[in-house]
């Protein structure tokens, strides 16, 4: 076991991950599915309980809170959902079957209610009636708080949780797939790549950020050819990297190497990042990240998706 | 084209037309407004609020390159600010996203100055937080901003808000429709809390300084980066219900270089010069709004805040230094705040729920 591999599954002893290295803190939804999701390409390394704590803290609604006892549901659940559907490919074993499905099963449905909805039933019937069926097929992605806005990041989880590590071929997956990509596409910044998902604001433009640009590369492998997700590649390769932040590299590393772009020189900065216990960056979510990003050298990046879609075309 | 096709197209358009006037008549009457008003506050909104008169230092600095710490030093017996003698002081400065062109977050000069003033006056436990609002990347924020270096520096620790551990904490007689904020339990636990904000205009809510700057405590793991739950329910409501469930003990405003223009990301540098620094946090905002050249009458949430946190009115407010008509300046406005009145609300209803802050 590497260094950070042993630093990652120690923060998994009792079956959940905290953000923060400091003592006493308590489990993160999100820390705990990206660590299950960097561990869990590893047959050598368990992963079980971390999935017992997920599925046990799954909210009734399907979705998950940011921590247990955290309000309702919220942008983890794609995360979390993600977690469950890598889990379910790479380590079948570790979880009854049947719990897993059903534990899926209520998260799609979570996932797919939770879609950001604009317009109300007699908005979307004039509209329909204006523009004809094509004119319903708007872009919606996925906010971070029901009844919020959609944004980058937690459409691009979200995204995530339905593509990898094969798509969801349901009908309803597949039309949410289809207005999620095309909300990422229009809110694309100016010469390329993503920010949190306000490209322009009364009439300037902002620019975009590494962070969720690789986000946003990760959830869209499905449409590669788009002049947009080209566009963003660009951005990522030829961005000034100043080598500060593990999470910018982490990620960097992640989207490029899913397009087959070379990502050797993101990697190396970021390993030379790595805190002397083995841990990267200022919390374990980021050295999760950190890990999935070194696993690539072995050829292993479980968010590649497995097979080509034909996502876009409706 | 026949007839009968004619026909069925002059049908088809008559229907099209009757039924859009029909829905959209519909639409209009009971589409709730696009951001809720502020709304005049209750009786039990107003418990609580500081009545003693308060005291506002605008103090001269004319670059970061100052002793800072030594400029608030010298007027400490004139601004009243007591002491933290035994507390665990929580530094909030703004890092709310990397300052890519702009002078959009704390200088960590002004940081480095109050981290030796609450030291000075006996703090126990110092610790700097934030939660950037528009970032998920605070590793980054930390270096671009210079912050992290003089927490290194000076060896006080830095909490990312953003990922804290949470606790639910209930409001009464709130503005906003909440009956509870999820809040880290680094602020919770702590003693006093002291805002340190940019002096910025801002284009949803017309400035931010000292009040507005609590957005950052809200933690991104529930409400995301960037906080559109905030927007969505009303920018001006959660400022004020977030400042009545947390009083800060002490606002130090960085208005050095300040920003004009298109705030609070997108505007440009404007030079100040000044520091203001004062206990009730109203009062420091009623008091960077004059100096902005603001009318308090356009900014609602300094209004609310004036019947439901402290003081805004100049007769309740003794001011340390030059006086505020001597060195107010005309900043540059937002366009959501310009003299086009009818443009003005126009373009904060349309906009601001969807945006960023």
């Amino acid at each position: 076991m590497t260094k950070v591999q042993e630093f990652l599954s120690a923060a998994l002893v009792d079956g959940w991950c905290p953000y923060s290295f400091s003592t006493g803190q308590s489990a993160s939804t999100e820390a705990t599915a990206w660590a299950i999701i960097a561990l869990v390409g590893n047959r050598r390394l368990s992963v079980r309980r971390a999935l017992e704590f997920l599925i046990a803290n799954q909210n009734t609604d399907g979705g998950w809170a940011t921590g247990p006892g955290l309000g309702r549901s919220d942008w983890t659940s794609g995360p979390a959902t993600l977690a469950l559907r890598l889990a379910l490919h790479y380590q079948p074993q570790l979880i009854a079957p049947r719990i897993m499905e059903q534990s899926l099963a209520r998260a799609f449905n979570y996932l797919l209610t939770l879609r950001v909805e604009f317009l109300p039933p007699v908005g979307r019937l004039l509209l329909l009636f204006l523009k004809g069926p094509a004119g319903m097929h708007y872009a919606r992605g996925w906010p971070w708080n029901p009844d919020c806005y959609n944004w980058v990041e937690p459409t691009s989880y979200c995204l995530m949780a339905l593509k990898l590590p094969t798509l969801n071929n349901e009908e309803l997956g597949l039309s949410a797939i289809f207005h999620a990509n095309k909300y990422l596409l229009e809110h694309a910044c100016r010469g390329g790549g993503w920010n949190h998902g306000c490209f322009a604001s009364l009439g300037a433009f902002y620019p975009p950020y590494m962070t969720t640009t690789a986000e946003a590369l990760l959830a869209l492998t499905d449409i590669a050819a788009e002049s947009r997700v080209q566009a963003a590649l660009n951005y990522l390769n030829t961005a000034e990297n100043p080598g500060f932040s593990a999470m910018s590299l982490a990620w960097s590393t992640l989207a490029l190497n899913a397009y087959d772009h070379d990502c050797s020189k993101q990697l190396e900065a970021l390993l030379r990042l790595q805190n002397n216990d083995g841990s990267f960056g200022l919390n374990y979510f980021v050295t999760a990240l950190s890990l999935l990003a070194i696993n690539t050298t072995n050829g292993i990046n479980p968010l590649r998706p497995k097979r080509e879609s034909a996502s876009h075309k409706h | 084209m026949s007839e009968k096709e004619n026909d069925k197209i002059k049908r088809r358009s008559f229907l099209q037309a009757s039924l859009a006037s029909l829905t959209l008549s519909g639409c209009s009457t009971t589409q709730p407004p696009l951001v809720p008003k502020l709304p005049e506050p209750r009786e039990e909104q107003k418990i609580g609020r500081r009545t003693a008169p308060s005291v506002v230092g605008i103090l001269e600095a004319k670059s970061y390159a100052d002793d800072l710490f030594a400029i608030i030093k010298a007027k400490l017996p004139q601004l009243k600010i007591g002491d933290f003698k035994g507390k665990t002081v929580v530094l909030k400065p703004n890092m709310v996203e990397c300052p890519y062109k702009a002078p959009i977050t704390t200088r960590p000069e002004v940081l480095r100055a109050a981290i030796k003033l609450v030291d000075y006056l006996g703090a126990k436990n110092i610790i700097v937080a934030e939660g950037p609002g528009h970032m998920r990347d605070t590793e980054l924020i930390l270096a671009t901003t210079g912050i992290g270096k003089v927490c290194q520096e000076m060896a006080v620790p830095f909490v990312d808000l953003n990922l804290d551990d949470c606790v639910k904490v209930p409001i009464k007689h709130s503005f906003t429709t909440c009956d509870h904020f999820i809040l880290p339990k680094t602020i919770m636990k702590a003693d006093a809390v002291v805002s340190l904000p940019k002096m910025k205009t801002h284009h949803w809510v017309g400035m931010t300084a000292a009040m507005k700057n609590l957005f950052g405590i809200m933690p991104g793991r529930k409400y995301g980066y960037p906080k559109n739950f905030l927007h969505y329910g009303g920018i001006a409501h959660f400022i004020l219900d977030l400042n009545r469930v947390i009083a800060t003990r002490l606002s130090i405003v960085d208005a050095i270089i300040a920003m004009e223009g298109d705030g609070p990301i997108n505007g440009t540098a404007k030079e100040m010069g000044l520091i203001l620094v004062g206990i009730d946090p109203a009062a420091v905002d009623a008091t960077c709004a004059r100096i902005m050249g603001y009318d308090l009458s356009e900014l609602d949430y300094i209004c609310v805040a004036g019947q439901v946190i402290g003081n805004i009115q100049t007769s309740e407010i003794e001011i340390i230094g030059p006086a505020v008509n001597e060195i107010a300046v005309n900043f540059k406005r937002p366009i959501t705040y310009g003299k086009d009145k009818k443009l003005s609300e126009k373009l904060l209803h349309a906009q601001s729920r969807s945006d960023i802050s």
